[in-house]
């Protein structure tokens, strides 16, 4: 059964989600941001709040201020009324009241409720015997200044002569007797420069002046109606003393909020952008591992690539331990190319299958591969096969490690030659031999062509000699010696014929021949010669030395050597011939040993076996016997070897096939 | 001023030969055969005795030949090419070895066999 999983487990992979990451995000900096804003609010409206009280505390004093100087000024008239009721001196205090405070418009002196006096007079005589108790618009704050006995500011209101004003009236008594009004008239306008209204920001502040009517309790306005806005933002004073009432109210309450908006703005940006961060934030793992992914397919396309590359290749591969030589992994063509598994191969190393003679090279040049005195190398070198046969590759190795690190594995790669090899070294044999036999063609042509010429030119010679005299018994004589060079011709052209054909005999039968026998048959011939020599004959040739040999040639090969043992012999000894046959590396060997006279080998070492090279002064030697001999055993694939010391004796030794 | 020639060559009949070419030239009056180099260098390798004025020297003899001849004479006599005139005489007509003849300060001249009673006279003026 299938497990669901748990709420909390839904609610937490949600939650991991980067797209519900980035939105929480948001959402949590933009209340953060929205809550710093509010605060903030609060902060300058409480400012704003403080400096409207400010403000308006300051208006507070400054009306006070002029309500008091006005109150000193009424004052100041009242004391004018004498007991008996009349007013003296008013003309001299009056200008300087006026005078004096700024605030004060007009004094006037008001007995029982008539105007009587007024300064100053200009613009204000209408005022003049106006009698206020009796008018029923205005008496009301009279009687009220009169009932409660102290100073009331009436107004504002419209003055006869014009203008709203604010007069405020001191009752005066005389032994509690009603005199009538001490009274100042202040332009409601001027009272509000006193107040400094005008002066302090009218930009910024909306300023209102009420009256509230003491009956009905309803407030008058006289300053332009401030909107229902600004009055939820206003701060508010009372001046009993003439119940007033003065409003301070922000001309654009919602400029503070206003203000705040590019900051919520730039808050809103920066929430956005964070959640947006985040979200990326919380992706990346999710690209890296499509990205991990992505190349690890990459990779495993690539590794597919280079095995099939690496199996099906015509070239062995195979990857060595460069340390030790082993196979850690080789290709079917590898394995083709050495006869051995797979297996089997893993279980071998580099020398195991290396050729002896090749194996120095490779090990130098591994070698000078680690070392990093070289990049790689190839070389080629014969390699054994499980079935024992050796066949020539081409090796090339390349390093698997970086330059400047330590050696681990390399690359061998093992072409197959052999065929190549095989056919090269055959053309290099060919060559060899047609030059050698060309080479011998060369000096066979010279000695033929030196040997007749000599004969030629002693011929013709005696002919012009026995053409050029009369006398006959010199004729004769060169009859003679015509004869004599007709001779020497004669043989001549006999060893030439011998030696032309050796040279040409390609097919000789050849047989098994004992060895023993052509010896004795060899000294029976020489019978004659050995005894006039006194030689004595030293004989070893085991019963079973048989060689591969023509019958002919054997015969004429030893004739030749021990006939020249014999005629080299040293005429202060008695000749000693020692012959000896002997197995030396599988091979027979035929050893002919002399005491004779000896040739210097130093010297004559190049030219002992070569046509018409004589070295004693014998007459009878021709420079033949053994340029024949050579060719003989050449000529069946054997090797004649000499060693000689001047005055102590020769040794040539015959090794056969 | 009676004028000698020396004769080195194996060939025995040839000897004979040069001797009546000689004769009939009429231009020496002592003749020396030897029959090879070894014979000739001892006779010659003195430093004391002087040499004859002509050397007729042939290539191709049995134990020293006419070149091993002439570099040991020439060990002997540092001055050979003042004190004598030498030719090759042979029966080869190689051009390997007229051109090593020729090459060799001592050698004046390289004359293919037969050699006649003209040639002779011919080598007789130079002297």
């Amino acid at each position: 059964m299938r497990e669901n999983p748990s709420g909390f487990e839904k609610t937490r992979r949600f939650l991991s989600r980067p797209v519900v990451s980035g939105a929480l995000t948001f959402l949590f900096f933009l209340i953060m941001g929205l809550f710093i804003l509010w605060q903030r609010y609060q902060i300058l409206k409480e400012a704003e709040q403080r400096e409207m009280s400010n403000l308006i505390g300051f208006i507070e004093n400054n009306i006070d201020h002029a309500l008091k100087n006005s109150y000193s000024a009424a004052l100041s008239l009242a004391l004018l009324v004498e007991n008996d009721g009349s007013v003296s001196g008013f003309e001299q205090v009056a200008p300087q009241l006026v005078n004096e405070n700024m605030v004060i418009d007009a004094v006037q002196m008001v007995p029982g409720g008539v105007i009587s006096k007024v300064y100053p007079l200009q613009g204000n005589h209408q005022a003049l015997d106006y009698n206020i108790l009796k008018d029923p618009k205005v008496n009301e704050e009279a009687l009220r200044a009169m009932r409660e006995k102290k100073m009331y500011f009436a107004g504002p209101l419209e003055l006869r002569q014009g203008g709203l004003a604010i007069i405020g009236r001191l009752p005066v008594f005389i032994q509690n007797d009603f005199w009538g009004f001490a009274a100042v008239i202040i332009k409601l306008e001027t009272l509000l420069e006193q107040a400094g209204m005008e002066k302090l920001r009218a930009d910024k502040y909306h300023f209102q002046f009420s009256k509230i009517d003491e009956k009905t309790g309803k407030e008058t306005y006289f300053l332009p109606p401030i909107s229902a806005e600004s009055v939820e933002h206003s701060e508010t004073i009372s001046f009993p003393d003439g119940d007033w009432k003065v409003y301070i109210a922000l001309k654009h309450p919602r400029e503070l909020l206003y203000s705040l908006f590019p900051i919520g703005f730039f808050m809103f940006l920066l929430a956005a952008w964070l959640g947006w961060a985040m979200t990326n934030l919380l992706r990346q793992p999710e690209k890296l591992q499509a990205l991990v992914k992505m190349q690890a397919g990459e990779l495993s396309l690539s590794e597919m690539k280079f095995r099939t590359i690496f199996n099906q290749a015509a070239i062995g591969m195979a990857r060595v331990n460069s340390i030790t030589g082993s196979f850690l992994e080789s290709n079917l063509r590898f394995q083709q190319l050495l006869g051995y598994s797979s297996e089997e191969i893993a279980e071998l190393n580099v020398v195991e299958i290396t050729h002896p003679d090749d194996l120095p090279e490779d090990v130098d040049k591994m070698k000078q591969l680690r070392n990093g005195e070289i990049s790689e190398f190839s070389m080629q070198k014969r390699i054994k096969r499980k079935n024992g046969e050796m066949i020539w590759v081409k090796l090339t190795v390349s390093p698997l490690w970086a330059e400047g690190e330590t050696p681990t594995t390399h690359i061998a790669l093992l072409e197959d030659i052999h065929d190549k090899k095989m056919a090269e070294t055959h053309l290099k044999e060919s060559y060899e031999m047609v030059m050698e036999q060309n080479k011998r063609l060369l000096n066979f042509s010279y000695i033929v062509s030196h040997n007749l010429r000599s004969h030629s030119s002693n011929i013709e010679s005696i002919l012009n000699l026995y053409e050029e005299t009369n006398d006959p018994e010199e004729r004769d004589n060169y009859m003679e010696m015509l004869e004599k060079v007709s001779g020497a011709l004669n043989q001549t052209l006999y060893d030439l014929n011998e030696v032309v054909s050796i040279q040409t005999n390609l097919d000789l039968t050849v047989e098994n021949l004992k060895v023993k026998d052509y010896v004795e048959d060899t000294l029976g011939l020489l019978k004659v010669e050995i005894q006039k020599k006194q030689a004595k004959i030293f004989t070893n040739v085991p019963e079973e030395m048989l060689v591969k040999f023509n019958a002919a040639y054997m015969e004429s090969v030893l004739l030749n050597l021990l006939t020249n043992s014999l005629r080299y012999s040293d005429p202060d000894r008695i000749p000693e011939i020692y012959i000896t046959g002997t197995k030396v590396r599988g091979k027979w060997m035929l050893e002919v040993k002399d005491n004779g006279i000896g040739i210097d080998l130093v010297k004559n070492r190049d030219k002992l076996f070569g046509l018409y090279k004589t070295f004693s002064e014998k007459p009878n030697s021709r420079g033949v016997g053994l340029f024949i001999t050579k060719n003989q055993i050449d000529a069946m694939n054997g090797r004649i070897e000499v060693e000689s010391t001047p005055g102590e004796g020769s040794v040539f030794k015959v090794i056969f096939q | 001023m009676s004028r000698s020639i020396c004769i080195i060559d194996d060939d025995q009949i040839y000897q004979i030969i040069v001797k009546k070419i000689i004769f009939k030239a009429g231009i020496f009056e002592k003749v020396h055969c030897y029959e090879n180099g070894y014979k000739a260098l001892k006779d010659l390798r003195d430093p004391e005795i002087s040499l004859p004025h002509l050397i007729l020297l042939d290539i191709n003899m049995p134990g020293m030949d006419g070149w091993e001849f002439l570099s040991l004479l020439k060990d002997h006599r540092p001055q050979l090419h003042l004190e004598t005139s030498i030719y090759i005489v042979t029966s080869s007509i190689a051009f390997s070895d007229r051109d090593k003849a020729l090459a060799l300060p001592e050698v004046l001249g390289f004359i293919s066999k037969p050699l006649t009673v003209g040639k002779l006279r011919e080598i007789g003026e130079k002297l």
